[in-house]
């Protein structure tokens, strides 16, 4: 049963990401062209998802928004998790001073609630694909460096780390090659984890208005522009809202099955 | 000896607390636009703007001296001035705080009673189905996006069953914070039920449990004692979200036009005006931090295991 619920939610990530690569194919209408012939319809065959105020399609502008929401998700985890990773190194590995800088940066990020950081980053900087990109990479990387921090600290002085060190390896080998691989189910559980959190993020900046600007849709901006219609057109905001669900829940499902599936491989083999 | 903890943990935050005042300083820096063509407008000659630059003297002196002023005022409980109401963002921010710690008081009793509850059933019912079910519905709580499953409530209980208004505060009647509430407490309510299950189950297997129960003790008592211990963990989470939920809840606020801290912010943020939302941010943070320390002390306190250092 709970292997049913991991790799449904691996084939609905798949699907998703899917879509979103291939979106500007796929997409049944022109996502940002109004047709004034069709405001506010209803679901139909024709409409999958309905239209929006302006006649837009909804299930192409949730494909096309799809590309923005799930690129930053991935890009921006990806960017934080390299920041995490050496800055996690550093402290977590030489210690001394340098561990108390990094120490303190990190610190500093992760005392900030995260929304409120991102609202304060995202409001000084032009509205766009970059702002969102900066503000996400900086309010997600302390948690990758304290993760990668704590797991060098574990590490660093196991009897498998001083023999390579004893050989003669360098630091950066021993981590890439000793520390590193030994920290890949956390880390893939964290980054999956993660990517959900980023994707969250952008949803409520773009619902806010401190995303991607219109016309071009996000899933957030499309939730709250149907606010709006919300008695007329219920069907604006629900899509959407259900894509956004699903996506992370799907991640969330991921990221936890695998932490599970990866605990029960190491009971296997010890 | 938790006073010295007390104070220590309180020394330590110090290296935190003057990062995050001069993040929140360079991020107003930062800030496009000139304050003073907010505060005098866009029309005005050169010598007029020059002129009350000398007047106001902070263009004068250099960035340290300015990050000096601002942590003096942020000691003296100045956050600075509104752009466009010209009131102190101070005063603003405190005539919010009650209805946002209103709504949060409440979001977090809703969660906890929700929360507990359903970990309860998770943790002492042996069926695999009710373990699943929880699973989803813990797991759903915290994939849906709190401003979607607050809309989603609008639509049901105030568009289709219209029992309940959908946005406003009224004069505080109850029936105004019911959908608010609920919206902000659902995620709390599920990582509440996920932390009691684990925790409960945890103490459950420990030896003295099972002693407990040997000695014929009924299976209430037997609950009472270990839901004590399993508790520790559970109260470090509750304090950890009413502290988020205490910064304003930037998007239930802004949904259900609840007129707190978060809502504030979030209209400061449309007109630009950035003392507000630097104050709004780093209040926020200010009472996030607070809570922390004090979840810490807490937890040494309420559990004489964790050696103080």
């Amino acid at each position: 049963m709970k292997k049913f619920f991991y790799w449904s939610a691996l084939g609905l990530l798949t699907v998703i990401l899917g879509v979103c690569v291939l979106s500007s194919w796929i997409t049944p209408y022109d996502p940002l062209l109004p047709d004034l012939d069709a405001l506010k319809q209803a679901p139909s065959l024709s409409h999958l998802m309905g239209t929006d105020d302006r006649g837009r399609d909804v299930l192409s502008r949730i494909i096309a928004g799809g590309r923005f929401s799930i690129s930053l998700g991935i890009f921006t985890t990806v960017f934080a998790l390299l920041i995490g990773i050496i800055f996690g190194f550093i402290s977590g590995y030489y210690c001394g001073w340098m561990d108390s800088l990094a120490g303190v940066a990190i610190n500093i990020t992760l005392a900030f609630p995260s929304l409120l950081l991102a609202i304060a980053l995202s409001s000084v900087m032009e509205p766009g694909y970059k702002s969102i990109f900066v503000t996400l990479v900086v309010i997600g990387w302390a948690g990758f460096a304290k993760l990668i921090r704590g797991e060098t600290l574990k590490l660093k002085n196991s009897p498998h780390v001083q023999a390579a060190r004893v050989l003669g390896a360098s630091d950066l080998y021993i981590f890439l090659k000793h520390i590193l691989p030994l920290s890949a189910g956390i880390i893939i559980t964290a980054v999956t984890l993660r990517v959900g959190v980023s994707i969250l993020m952008e949803s409520s900046l773009s619902f806010l208005g401190l995303g991607i600007q219109p016309p071009m849709p996000t899933w957030g901006g499309m939730v709250s522009q149907g606010r709006d219609f919300f008695r007329s057109a219920p069907w604006m905001t629900m899509f959407p809202g259900i894509i956004i669900t699903l996506t992370i829940l799907s991640l969330n499902i991921a990221g936890e099955g695998y932490k599970e599936l990866s605990a029960h491989n190491v009971k296997k083999y010890k | 000896m938790p006073l010295k903890y007390f104070f220590k943990k309180i020394i330590e935050s110090f290296p935190t607390l003057t990062g995050v005042i001069i993040i929140t300083f360079i991020l107003l820096k930062l800030a496009p636009g000139n304050p003073l063509y907010s505060i005098i407008g866009e029309r005005v000659t050169a010598e007029r703007v020059s002129e009350l630059k000398s007047k106001m003297d902070i263009y004068d002196v250099s960035l340290l001296r300015q990050l000096k002023m601002y942590l003096f005022n942020i000691l003296k409980g100045d956050l600075g001035y509104s752009y466009i109401t010209k009131q102190p963002v101070f005063t603003s921010l405190m005539e919010k705080l009650p209805n946002t710690i209103k709504l949060a008081s409440l979001s977090i009793f809703l969660a906890v009673i929700c929360g507990i509850g359903l970990g309860l059933i998770g943790a002492l019912t042996r069926s695999v189905l009710v373990d699943k079910i929880i699973l989803l519905i813990t797991t759903f709580g915290i994939s849906t996006p709190v401003f979607w499953f607050g809309l989603l409530l609008i639509y049901l209980f105030a568009r289709c069953l219209r029992i309940l208004p959908a946005s406003g505060m009224s004069e505080g009647e109850l029936a105004y914070i019911i959908l608010p509430a609920l919206t902000l407490g659902s995620r709390s309510a599920a990582y509440i039920a996920r932390m009691t299950k684990a925790s409960l189950q945890d103490v459950l297997a420990e030896p003295y449990v099972l002693s407990a129960k040997a000695r014929g003790l009924s299976p209430f008592s037997v609950l009472r004692h270990s839901l004590k211990n399993a508790m520790i963990p559970i109260i470090t989470l509750i304090g950890l979200d009413f502290g988020s939920y205490l910064n304003g809840s930037v998007l239930t606020e802004t949904i259900f036009g609840w007129n707190g801290v978060g809502r504030y912010v979030v209209m400061a943020i449309s007109q630009r005006d950035y003392p507000v939302i630097m104050g709004g941010v780093l209040m926020g943070t200010l009472i996030f931090i607070a809570v922390n320390i004090l979840m810490d002390i807490f937890y040494v306190v309420a559990d004489p295991r964790i050696e103080l250092k």
